[in-house]
């Protein structure tokens, strides 16, 4: 929900960095490609579980099989990891882990070096080396598997003086309610995919892996639109009904913002941070808002997400106009307002989702990426925290950073160039 | 996670076993102190002419393990496994497993495994494996275990498998194992305790 300046635009890294897509394109043209390319030919025919003959399903008349969505892979291998510039796929899990006692730097490359291998197979819709349910593997449905170290792991590695500067909790602010069982965390695995069954699968297989290492801290599940179900390019609504993204940035013409660069980030580059934050929505006190309320406190409309000084979701917001009786168009406290400055580096991707734990428990995600927590989201966190119409309603009740290293590169593990750098 | 797997003459020294890295065929095919025919002779090696897809070891503090994966024979004939060794173990078998009246119950493999040519061999859980005896130091999740296995012809094959926790493959070897397998299991541990009376008499005979 918090934002910065205006730009137009979704998040558009459709396929990250590194080797194309084995799959997506190949396959939308026709079968054998997609079958010989993307499962990898002989290791899928070993292994004999997730290969299906591509030939064999039927197509629509624009020649897309039915099962398309699940037959979606993103590539694991390249100089960043996946999941931060993929598109948001439908579902996502969230799980942190804490150390146990013993887990040291040799230990923690064991780890990842099981996470690499693991994540590579289930990404590309093969079971993971000792999957026990190996048939759960086989609709990848665009999965990605992306890894990230709290302040903890640093001192676990004797690392300590390579962790980045911004690396530690958030300052608190004012509107913060935050528990211990959302925040923190040594070890963070974001799981996404079109496909729950994916990510509750992929989630599994990782987490009973890293048993002898690490023990789960929190989990957190989370939803967007399922693939299929909106036209590509529609800006996500959140619980609330607001349509939640229109000034997004995109991290594939702005770079800067969510990667670090490759000259002078030492073993980050090609790394990034993420923020964690479960705000809980008080949906029932939201119901006593009415419709001209709720367009009030975020300045936008819910019908198309126009600003309300704008035709169209994708208007410049006009912060000076102003009504018949002098206050502005959009409330001085209205959460667009708030959430954007005039400074260009005060901006991050974000990449939120919904949660519904049942009745009162309902909320967002919020995970937010970007190279600098304090350069670029702090300041922005500051300013809502101050003042925001929005935060009647909504209350951040987990809060959770990590750093996410670099993406693993042919025959590297996941964090390599940290732990052996 | 695939595995090469390099084939030589026996007499040559396994040290190389005990390199946790990555066995690349070209360089050890080519490289070294093995003689220049072997190239031309590695068609007549049965070790020659297979490959492991995914090997991996269950993880243990000490004791038993086994190691698995999937063998393929391009060889166009049968390819007989005999014997196994790793530095990890004080003793290798092959093995696999027998229905005992009902009960399917490991033992080692008389005459060896045959690998069919052609078509994959499953080294798994319930299944053949490779069997550790005799484990001294941990071998811990993450690590990588080399055994190697020889072929009716003397030649060999190098498997570096991945070490990774598994619940499964509880098997147990010996005889009398059976019983003691069964008594792992957490619900008859639980029966026992809470059933003094009826097990006594096992505790006197102890």
């Amino acid at each position: 929900m918090t934002g910065g300046a205006a730009r137009s635009g979704g998040t558009a890294e459709d396929e990250p960095a590194g080797p194309p897509a084995p799959s997506r394109r190949g396959f939308l043209r026709g079968g054998a490609t997609f079958l010989g390319g993307a499962l990898g030919g002989a290791a899928v025919t070993l292994g004999g579980t997730a290969a299906r003959s591509a030939a064999d399903t039927p197509r629509d008349a624009a020649g897309t099989a039915p099962d398309h969505a699940g037959r979606a892979t993103v590539p694991f291998r390249g100089p960043r990891q996946p999941g931060v510039g993929t598109t948001p796929q439908g579902f996502a899990t969230l799980v942190a882990l804490d150390l146990v006692r013993g887990t040291d730097r040799e230990a923690l490359i064991r780890l990842m070096r099981i996470w690499t291998d693991d994540a590579e197979r289930l990404m590309a819709g093969r079971p993971g080396l000792t999957d026990t349910e190996p048939e759960l593997a086989a609709v990848p449905a665009r999965l990605t598997v992306t890894v990230g170290y709290g302040p903890g792991v640093f001192a676990a590695a004797d690392l300590a003086g390579r962790t980045p500067p911004w690396l530690r909790p958030l300052p608190s602010f004012g509107m913060d309610r935050l528990e211990d069982a959302w925040s923190g965390g040594d070890l963070l695995l974001q799981v996404c995919a079109d496909d729950p069954v994916a990510v509750s699968h992929a989630v599994r297989v990782l987490v009973k892996q890293a048993r002898t290492f690490a023990v789960g801290r929190w989990l957190q599940r989370g939803f967007r639109n399922s693939p299929g179900t909106t036209a590509p390019g529609t800006t996500w609504r959140n619980p609330m009904g607001q349509v939640d993204g229109t000034g997004n940035i995109d991290p594939a013409t702005e770079p800067h913002l969510v990667w670090h660069a490759d000259d002078t980030a030492g073993w980050l580059a090609g790394g990034t941070s993420v923020v964690v934050r479960r705000i809980a929505m008080d949906l029932d006190g939201w119901d006593e808002v009415d419709r001209a309320g709720r367009e009030n406190v975020i300045g936008r409309r819910l019908a198309d997400g126009a600003p309300l000084t704008g035709n169209r979701e994708h208007d410049e917001p006009d912060l000076e106009a102003t009504g018949p009786n002098g206050f502005g168009v959009i409330d001085f406290a209205a959460h667009i307002r708030r959430s954007r400055t005039d400074d260009p580096a005060e901006r991050f991707l974000r990449r939120p989702y919904g949660y519904d734990d049942g009745p009162g428990d309902t909320g967002l995600l919020f995970v937010s990426y970007q190279a600098d927590v304090d350069r670029q989201f702090v300041p922005v966190q500051r300013r809502l925290d101050e003042l925001d119409l929005l935060n009647e309603w909504t209350t951040p009740v987990g809060s959770a950073i990590f750093a996410v290293p670099p993406g693993a590169g042919p025959g590297e593990y996941l964090g390599q160039a940290l732990l052996e750098g | 996670m695939n595995r090469t797997i390099i084939s030589r003459p026996r007499p040559r020294v396994l040290a190389a076993a005990a390199v946790a890295g990555l066995a690349l065929l070209p360089a050890a095919c080519t490289s070294g102190s093995q003689a220049a025919p072997e190239d031309t002779a590695a068609a007549d090696t049965e070790a020659a002419a297979l490959t492991v897809e995914d090997p991996w070891a269950k993880a243990v503090d000490e004791g038993m393990t086994a190691v698995f994966g999937t063998l393929t024979n391009a060889s166009g004939h049968d390819v007989r496994l005999v014997s196994a060794e790793s530095e990890a173990a004080e003793s290798t078998e092959l093995h696999v497993f027998v229905d005992d009246g009902g009960t399917p119950v490991m033992q080692e493999a008389d005459g060896g495994l045959v690998i069919p040519a052609g078509e994959p061999f499953d080294l798994e859980p319930g299944g053949p494996h490779l069997m550790l005896l005799g484990v001294t130091d941990p071998l811990e999740p993450g690590e990588e275990v080399t055994v190697v296995v020889a072929a009716e012809d003397g030649s060999e094959l190098e498997i570096n498998a991945p070490v990774r926790s598994f619940d499964g493959a509880n098997e147990s070897y010996e005889p009398e194992g059976a019983e003691h397998a069964e008594s792992e299991h957490g619900e008859s541990t639980d029966h026992a305790a809470h059933s003094d009376d009826e097990h006594s008499g096992h505790e006197e005979d102890k």
